[in-house]
């Protein structure tokens, strides 16, 4: 199946689809920002199935998300469902049962809009951990709106895009994939990539690399800007930590570098993913790594 | 450079050991074997002179040395040794019965590298050079030794330099100095084409995306490298903003040393960049070598410009034959101005 999509069209059917005063209570992140945000000149398809849409702010994210969740329900989206999870969640329903928002347009089959929460604070927790859950109530049944924190930093001035909903900034989200990654951690990702089992840092600093490649190839001089904007950024979003998830931030990339099989991988995750239209080689990608690293460091 | 290295030799004995490269000329052999002579006069050194690239088969240059055994007391000649070099090992041959073995190593990549870069320091385009830059600056005429010196070239080659030019456009003076007082179209083209055929190192673009010249310029300019100059179209725009061009078509960088110089920083430039001198193709970075006492760069506001001689060279270097020549009638016009004054 061709699994391709183009982030215009994607936008449009998903921005006509909810109430205009919520359209910029979501931000796109993940690979339909990306190629928004990169590849928009050249009309070129993406090849994904999740479309991540996060509500923002905080403060009323699990209003905002129920309202879009109850109006897409509405207009015929089809909710996916899951052997693992209960659908339609009601108040009964555990937590751990709780399936999130992932909902198909009518008559789609290439992907669907799974919805996110922008978390309370984009520092980790006590316990070290990033991931929090709540429950959405809903009219149409109970679901988990999860939130991740550095991914909390896709809200530092998102593009409005011209059809209302705001875009994540690439360096944004290169950001929060590094924080994330600061080594080559050997968890592997829940389903294959490609047909092939993926360490899921491979993937997200994968990810890095090509949003790096791609903004490079659209200004020289776009990397010089991503550090200051990484500072900036987190100056204003966990003052206290700012300096320090600066120097965190490149060690999963360096890490990376010293790696040939895991740049393998991270290459295979590209080239089946945003890349898809326009594979890298490898010397391509390393110089992509290197270039980057030479700009944050 | 200096192609001149003194070492300590065997048993401690003072050794000179003098590179020259090209060397085609009964009349330099001798006056090299008379200065070395005069060099040797009142102290026990021994004087060595090794000639790379020379004109000499062995048997002339043993008859050469023979004749001049004849007519120099044996105290003195007996200190003084001409080898040519055509290989590498011939080298360590050449100085394994006169210094330490733990010298060797060294001194052979020393002298490798004063062989290499020898070439150009020494040549009569680098006595031009110097002779083009003071008459571009408007600077009274030199003497030829001060030539010799300012240049690393032996005074035969100074001369040899000098008599090559057009008689029309050099001045000579009673006291025996020298200057450019014109140098015509003529004159320029066979500068250049000499000079132009002085090593480079060409790098060109492994990413897909290579960056422009500009952006690797000012990249450069934060490595804040006072030995690394801009030159080609970059710092021909600098010298001369009016020159007829709207882009560098790559980076010509000069390097103030040989061609044996460590360009490491190249990585620092951009990591897409790969040494390539055989590339066919288009190269992103060409690198050149100021192989001089001077570098004679300008450095303003923190970036490093070559001297626009060298900017000179790179365009016509790079085919930009066109631009060459509005340079050149720019300088002209320049120096003749300045002659007027």
């Amino acid at each position: 199946m061709d699994d391709t999509i183009t982030p215009y069209k994607v936008l449009m059917q998903v921005a006509n689809a909810i109430p205009e005063e919520l359209r910029t209570d979501i931000i796109i992140v993940g690979s339909l920002a990306a190629s928004y945000q990169l590849l928009k000149n050249s009309a070129q398809a993406v090849r994904t199935k999740d479309v991540d849409g996060m509500v923002a702010p905080h403060a009323r994210a699990m209003q905002s998300a129920a309202r879009v969740t109850e109006r897409l329900l509405n207009a015929g989206w089809e909710p996916q469902a899951s052997a693992h999870y209960d659908l339609p969640g009601t108040a009964q329903t555990p937590d751990d049962r709780l399936a999130v928002v992932r909902l198909k347009p009518p008559g789609e089959v290439a992907w669907f809009l799974e919805l996110l929460g922008a978390p309370p604070s984009v520092v980790l927790q006590a316990d070290g951990s990033g991931r929090r859950s709540s429950r959405l109530r809903t009219a149409a049944g109970h679901f988990e709106l999860p939130s991740f924190a550095y991914l909390g930093l896709a809200q530092f001035e998102p593009t409005v895009s011209e059809f209302g909903v705001r875009i994540a900034l690439p360096e944004m989200m290169a950001l929060a994939n590094l924080l994330h990654h600061p080594t080559i951690g050997e968890a592997v990702m829940g389903q294959p990539f490609a047909n092939r089992s993926i360490k899921r840092s491979n993937k997200d600093l994968g990810r890095v690399v090509a949003l790096a490649f791609l903004a490079d190839r659209q200004n020289e001089d776009a990397l010089d800007s991503w550090k200051p904007r990484w500072r900036e950024a987190l100056n204003q979003m966990a003052p206290d930590q700012a300096e320090q998830l600066l120097t965190v931030a490149p060690k999963g990339l360096q890490a990376l570098l010293e790696s040939p099989p895991d740049i393998e991988q991270a290459l295979h995750t590209v080239n089946n993913g945003l890349l898809s239209a326009t594979p890298m080689r490898a010397d391509q990608f390393v110089i992509a790594m290197r270039r980057l690293l030479q700009a944050v460091l | 450079m200096n192609s001149i290295i003194e070492v300590s030799g065997l048993n401690g004995q003072p050794l000179t050991i003098e590179v020259i490269v090209g060397m085609r000329t009964a009349r330099d052999l001798r006056s090299q074997l008379l200065d070395s002579t005069y060099a040797l006069q009142g102290n026990a050194q021994v004087f060595l002179t090794l000639l790379f690239k020379c004109g000499f088969t062995p048997e002339r240059l043993a008859k050469e040395l023979a004749a001049f055994r004849r007519v120099v007391r044996p105290a003195l000649a007996d200190r003084v040794h001409v080898v040519a070099i055509d290989h590498q090992q011939e080298i360590e041959e050449a100085l394994s019965s006169r210094v330490d073995a733990h010298q060797l190593q060294a001194l052979r990549n020393r002298l490798l590298e004063a062989s290499t870069g020898a070439a150009t320091a020494s040549s009569q385009e680098a006595v031009q050079y110097l002779l083009l830059r003071r008459w571009l600056r408007g600077l009274p005429p030199i003497r030829t030794a001060d030539l010799a010196v300012q240049s690393g070239a032996s005074v035969p080659t100074v001369l040899a330099a000098i008599k090559a030019l057009a008689d029309k456009d050099v001045l000579r003076t009673r006291d025996r100095r020298v200057a450019l007082q014109g140098f015509s179209p003529d004159s320029w083209q066979r500068w250049l084409g000499k000079s132009a055929e002085s090593p480079t190192a060409r790098y060109v673009d492994r990413s897909g995306s290579p960056r422009t010249p500009e952006k690797l310029a000012r990249t450069l300019a934060t490595l804040e490298r006072k030995d690394v100059a801009i030159g080609g179209v970059l710092g021909a725009l600098h010298h001369y903003p009016a020159l007829d061009i709207t882009g560098a078509p790559r980076l010509d960088i000069v390097v103030h040393g040989t061609p044996h110089a460590d360009l490491s920083f190249i990585e620092q430039l951009d990591p897409g960049l790969v040494r390539d001198d055989a590339a066919q193709g288009h190269a992103q970075v060409v690198v050149h070598f100021a192989n001089r006492r001077e570098s004679h760069f300008d450095i303003q506001k923190g970036a490093v410009w070559a001297d626009v001689l060298d900017c000179l060279v790179h365009l016509w270097k790079g085919g930009l034959t066109h631009q060459a020549q509005d340079l050149m009638a720019h300088l002209t016009q320049q120096a003749n101005r300045l002659k007027g004054q």
